[in-house]
C-alpha cells in the first residue's frame, strides 16, 4: 500500500486532491487505517447528509484502489499538518 | 424574498463553536439566529447575520469553510397549529424541507421560520400561492429592530 494510491482514490472523487493525511493506529492488536481530509469550500455542502455522502465516497473510492476499508475523517483546513518539502503523509500512531 | 446563510464546517470537539463566534463577536456582528446540525464528527454552524459578506469573509479569512446558501424566512401565526398548516403547504405540493430552525423573536404575533429548500425558487411560488407571509432581509431586519 503506497500514499500514492490513496491520492488517486481521493483525486476521483472530486476531481481535485484535497489536503489529506493517513494515520495508522493499533486497536485490540489490529492495524487500522484512518484516512483525515480537509473540507474546503470545494468539497462543503451545508447539509449533514451530503457530508456523510461525500465521507462514504471516499471512503468506498480508496475500498476500492487499495482493497481494504479505512475510516474517512473530516477535518477542518489547516488542520493537518504541513511540511516543507516532502509531504508527511503518513503519521504512525501504534505504539509498538 | 430569498435571505443569505452562512454555513460553517465545524469538528465537533471543545472549542470549535466558540472560535468561530469569537472570530464575529470582535467584529461586533450579532448572530440574528443560528442552527447547528450535529454528527459524533462534524457539524455545521448555520448563520443568519445582517453583514454576511463581512462575516464570511472574517470567517474564511481565519481558516474556516464557509458556503453562502439561500433560505426562506416565513412568518407565522404564533398558536397551535401555526407550523403544522405551514407543512400542508409544502406537503401538497411535494417540496422537500432539508432543514429548518427559527428565530427566538415574536413580531405581530408571528414566530420568524427559516427553511433551507432544495429548490428555494419553487417553495417560494408555492408559498405565494398559498398566501403565506414570506419576510424578505429588509423586512427581516426591521423586524428584529422594532
Amino acid at each position: 500500500m503506497f500514499p500514492s494510491q490513496i491520492e488517486a482514490a481521493l483525486l476521483s472523487v472530486e476531481g481535485t486532491l484535497p489536503h489529506y493525511q493517513i494515520f495508522v493506529d493499533r486497536v485490540k492488536g489490529l492495524d487500522q487505517m484512518e484516512v483525515q481530509v480537509e473540507v474546503t469550500a470545494q468539497f462543503f455542502s451545508d447539509t449533514v447528509g451530503a457530508l456523510e455522502k461525500l465521507q462514504q465516497r471516499l471512503a468506498h473510492a480508496i475500498a476500492q484502489v487499495i482493497g481494504l476499508h479505512v475510516h474517512v475523517r473530516l477535518v477542518e483546513p489547516h488542520t493537518l499538518q504541513r511540511s516543507e518539502g516532502k509531504a508527511k503523509r503518513v503519521v504512525d500512531r501504534r505504539q509498538l | 424574498m430569498k435571505l443569505k446563510q452562512l454555513s460553517v464546517f465545524l469538528e465537533n470537539k471543545p472549542g470549535a463553536l466558540s472560535a468561530p463566534c469569537r472570530v464575529l463577536a470582535q467584529a461586533g456582528i450579532n448572530l440574528l439566529t443560528l442552527c447547528l446540525a450535529d454528527t459524533h464528527q462534524f457539524g455545521i454552524l448555520r448563520l443568519i447575520v445582517r453583514d454576511w459578506e463581512k462575516a464570511r469573509r472574517l470567517l474564511e479569512d481565519a481558516g474556516w469553510t464557509v458556503k453562502l446558501t439561500e433560505v426562506v424566512v416565513v412568518a407565522v401565526p404564533d398558536q397551535p397549529g401555526g407550523l403544522a398548516n405551514l407543512l400542508e403547504v409544502f406537503e401538497r405540493t411535494g417540496i422537500n424541507v432539508e432543514y429548518m430552525y427559527a428565530f427566538t423573536v415574536r413580531t405581530d404575533h408571528r414566530g420568524l421560520l427559516v427553511f433551507r429548500f432544495q429548490d428555494p425558487d419553487t417553495a417560494l411560488a408555492a408559498l405565494q400561492t398559498a398566501q403565506v407571509q414570506v419576510v424578505d432581509a429588509e423586512d427581516l431586519f426591521r423586524r428584529l429592530e422594532a
